[in-house]
């Protein structure tokens, strides 16, 4: 599988200078698997950037799978934006989950209504579907997908991609320490070659913002270390944090587990290598 | 009275490194008088970085707090979330804006940090946070003499002109309109301002494709600036496809037409 970074910052986009190296945009990874499929994970304002890269590069009809681990703004608030899906003949299906009783068409839906939007998702002129996720395990073509319930306010799914023997784990939004890991997320990342993990707090910030979801640099690398996972990334990261700041987390991270890494915009990863 | 721009990107913020000369906040400007209170114009992702200057400088308590929406879509209202000062008790903030037919202004705002959007609550927040519903009307605000008049946007919009301290600001962003179809009630509710801000989103190209969304171009904005007879010309809400070499082109365009123009940029201050 080949991973690809469009959004790798958490909460709110940052257009900043001190953080242009590792980027601005929320939440959103396209991961290309070996079938050449169109898997799109979460949809921050990183979706708007692939939207444009897809309509310049693409000329044929596009056929996409967007996977939302839940559907705080940070996380969906590219979809508006996301040109492909103002194309007819283009189909999205987008798979997520019922949130504070909203069902997930509802709640993209909500997203585009007036007084918030100038247009309205049924405007937009793919075809779109919706998948309601439970805990499940089902498949996009062969690719295997799982999901499992995290620890977020209002929830959160991790995601299990795997295919030909490869394995990706994108877990961001979920508040642990290194100290008390989950062992289902522990079992959940088990053996990936690739985690993308929520590494959004210092373990200071952590202390002070206990119950806002997010987990630190050092979960993010004790986990990777406890999963035996081949490499581990960085995501989500603070709007706070500037590029200094977060080079100074992946090193810390890497004296706890060497294979973690900064994941920065436009980045490209191929799981076989990672 | 001066003008700080915090946001001047219209639609969504652009985390860009071609936009970081002009900046990539979405609409936000306070206007800072001799009065203590925190006047603001609409609230996109520049009001973080202004809540975040507050308590940098620690000037962020026991704040009076004034906040003017032109309208509530997302780019003018993202930034209330993330607003530190509203994480202390002792501020207080009332937010002006329109009440919709089937939402109140309240409603719109709450909705937005609903849990399934948002992890905290607008109860949450520690801050007293008021509301008043503004028609199209005359009002003060900490000293200031405002008026609201409604433009040509999808779902409406507020252009505001507040007059204090000897100088006239007009706020009108969001609007569509052609240099040939210019409204004359906006081009008398632009009259004789010392500093226009005005929606510059389009060039006249975009514009043709984009017709209906709401947004004028820089063209317009010159026009008007010279019908109405204003003193300066801020040209503002920047379109997320624009990089700063496409921006000061259009800078350069306007100044033929508009000699009293520049573009708004993030961190400007002008005394008006």
């Amino acid at each position: 599988m080949k991973v690809k970074f469009w959004g790798v910052r958490g909460s709110v986009p940052t257009p900043w200078k001190e953080a242009v190296e590792v980027g601005g945009n929320t939440s959103c990874v396209q991961v290309t698997p070996d079938n050449g499929q169109l898997i799109i994970l979460d949809a921050g304002t990183g979706l708007r950037f692939l939207g444009e890269h897809l309509n310049a590069t693409e000329p044929n009809p596009i056929e996409g799978h967007l996977l939302l681990s839940h559907a705080h703004w940070d996380h969906i608030q590219g979809f508006p934006f996301f040109m492909p899906a103002y194309k007819p003949g283009n189909t999205f299906t987008l798979y997520g989950a019922t949130r504070a009783r909203k069902p997930l068409e509802a709640i993209m839906a909500g997203q585009m209504e007036a007084p918030y939007f100038p247009i309205q998702m049924t405007q937009m002129a793919a075809r779109l579907n919706f998948v309601d996720l439970e805990e499940e395990t089902f498949w996009i073509q062969d690719l295997k997908v799982t999901t499992c319930s995290f620890k977020h306010p209002g929830g959160v799914f991790g995601f299990r991609l795997e295919q030909n023997g490869q394995v990706l784990v994108f877990a961001t939004d979920m508040e642990y320490s290194a100290d008390d890991l989950d062992p289902r997320l522990i079992a959940f990342a088990q053996d990936a070659d690739l985690l993308i993990y929520d590494a959004q707090y210092t373990p200071e910030e952590f202390e002070q913002k206990r119950g806002w979801g997010h987990s630190t640099h050092l979960a993010a690398a004790r986990l990777g270390q406890l999963a035996n996972v081949k490499r581990v990334m960085l995501y989500h990261h603070d709007p706070s944090h500037n590029d200094q700041m977060l080079e100074a987390m992946e090193q810390e991270a890497q004296a706890i587990y060497g294979p973690c890494q900064l994941a920065k915009e436009g980045l490209v990863i191929d799981t076989r290598t990672a | 009275m001066k003008v700080r721009f915090w946001g001047v990107r219209g639609s969504t913020p652009t985390p860009w490194s071609e936009a970081m000369q002009i900046g990539g906040n979405t609409s936000c400007v306070q206007l800072l008088t001799q009065s203590d209170a925190l006047i603001i114009l609409d609230a996109g992702t520049g009001l973080r970085m202004l809540g975040k200057a507050l308590i940098d400088g620690g000037t962020h308590r026991q704040r009076d707090i004034h906040l003017l929406l032109s309208h509530t879509h997302w780019d003018h209202i993202q930034g209330i979330p993330f607003f530190g000062p509203l994480n202390f008790h002792d501020n207080q903030m009332t937010i002006y804006g329109a009440n919709k037919t089937h939402k109140s202004l309240e409603e719109v705002i709450r909705q937005q940090m609903s849990p399934e959007y948002f992890p905290v609550s607008l109860d949450d927040l520690p801050a007293q946070i008021h509301f008043q519903a503004l028609s199209e009307e005359r009002f003060e605000v900490a000293g200031l003499q405002c008026e609201s008049a409604a433009f040509n946007h999808p779902g409406g919009v507020y252009g505001f002109r507040i007059q204090g301290e000897g100088a006239t600001l007009v706020y009108a962003t969001d609007m569509e309109y052609t240099p040939e179809s210019l409204d004359p009630r906006l081009i008398a509710f632009a009259q004789n301002a010392d500093l226009l801000i005005y929606d510059a989103q389009y060039t006249p190209d975009e514009l043709h494709t984009k017709s209906g969304w709401g947004h004028s171009t820089y063209l317009t904005a010159a026009q008007l600036a010279k019908e109405a007879g204003v003193k300066q010309l801020a040209l503002f809400s920047h379109d997320p496809e624009h990089a700063d070499s496409t921006l000061r082109e259009i800078e350069a365009a306007t100044k033929k037409y508009f000699p009293a123009s520049f573009l708004a940029c993030e961190g400007m201050v002008l005394d008006i």
